[in-house]
């Protein structure tokens, strides 16, 4: 799951037409939000014991899995990570 | 930098115009509209920094197109900031049209409407965006009927009024 460090640096396509006041770009549908994880810093580094941060590039990183494990496996580790997600729009 | 000469950026700016259009006439949570946002992931992914810096100026500039733009600019007046026409001179000395267009965004109270939709014309037109360029020479002929130099740079009349 691809992830950023800001919901500003998010391609625009993917930010909701609303917030266009706040970043200029932004061509994504409303029905959308912008969501964040935890106030760490955006650098590699696990958040659990099956999933972890690895960043490509300063402004784009993948939610992973440490280790290779069934698609199924993998979707129920990001759905256990649910209630630690909240909407940032500000 | 690759710009016209990479495909993806190519196929990127055709998909964001047409969601453009798609946006400016109220479609824009359609189906139409999502199946387009699905297909600008992968062209995205394949652009350098300097080309996602420039699609997404694009994108912003696109919106002046239409009349609730987020960037706002005073109806008439031409240039009205001395320190601002001095800003787009040393650009234009500099060949940096990218940074012009960016000048336009940042400091829309400088200059008005119709003076920003032909100076972006011609800013896209310089970095072989024609098809862009038309919407921009389009809108000035639109904002300013009575100036024939905006009407002599439409090349295509608009099948579709902006609104």
């Amino acid at each position: 799951m691809s992830v950023a460090p800001d919901w500003r640096h998010l391609p625009s396509f993917l930010i909701p037409k609303r917030l266009n006041r706040i970043v200029l770009k932004a061509r994504g549908s409303n029905r959308q939000h912008c969501w964040r994880m935890g106030e760490g810093p955006f650098v590699d580094a696990p958040i659990n014991n099956y999933l972890q941060l690895r960043l490509d590039t300063a402004i784009h990183g993948f939610v992973e899995p440490i280790q290779s494990l069934p698609l199924s496996e993998y979707q129920t580790a990001l759905a256990a990570t649910r209630d630690q997600w909240v909407i940032d729009e500000t | 930098m690759m710009f016209r000469s990479n495909p993806h950026y190519l196929e990127f700016i055709r998909l964001l115009r047409e969601l453009h259009l798609l946006m400016r006439d109220g479609f824009s949570e359609s189906d139409e509209a999502e199946a387009i946002r699905d297909q600008m992931d992968f062209p995205w992914r394949q652009l350098s920094p300097e080309e996602i810096n420039r699609v997404d100026g694009m994108s912003a500039d696109l919106y002046t197109l239409e009349s609730d733009s987020p960037i706002q600019h005073p109806e008439a007046g031409g240039i009205n900031s001395a320190e601002f026409a001095a800003e787009i001179k040393a650009a234009r000395k500099d060949g940096d049209y990218d940074r012009i267009l960016s000048l336009l965004r940042d400091k829309p109270q400088f200059i008005s409407a119709d003076r920003a939709a032909f100076l972006r014309g011609w800013c896209y037109e310089q970095l072989g965006e024609a098809e862009t360029a038309e919407l921009f020479f389009q809108n000035a002929a639109r904002l300013d009927s009575a100036n024939d130099l905006y009407d002599v740079f439409v090349v295509d009349q608009p099948s579709v009024s902006p609104t």
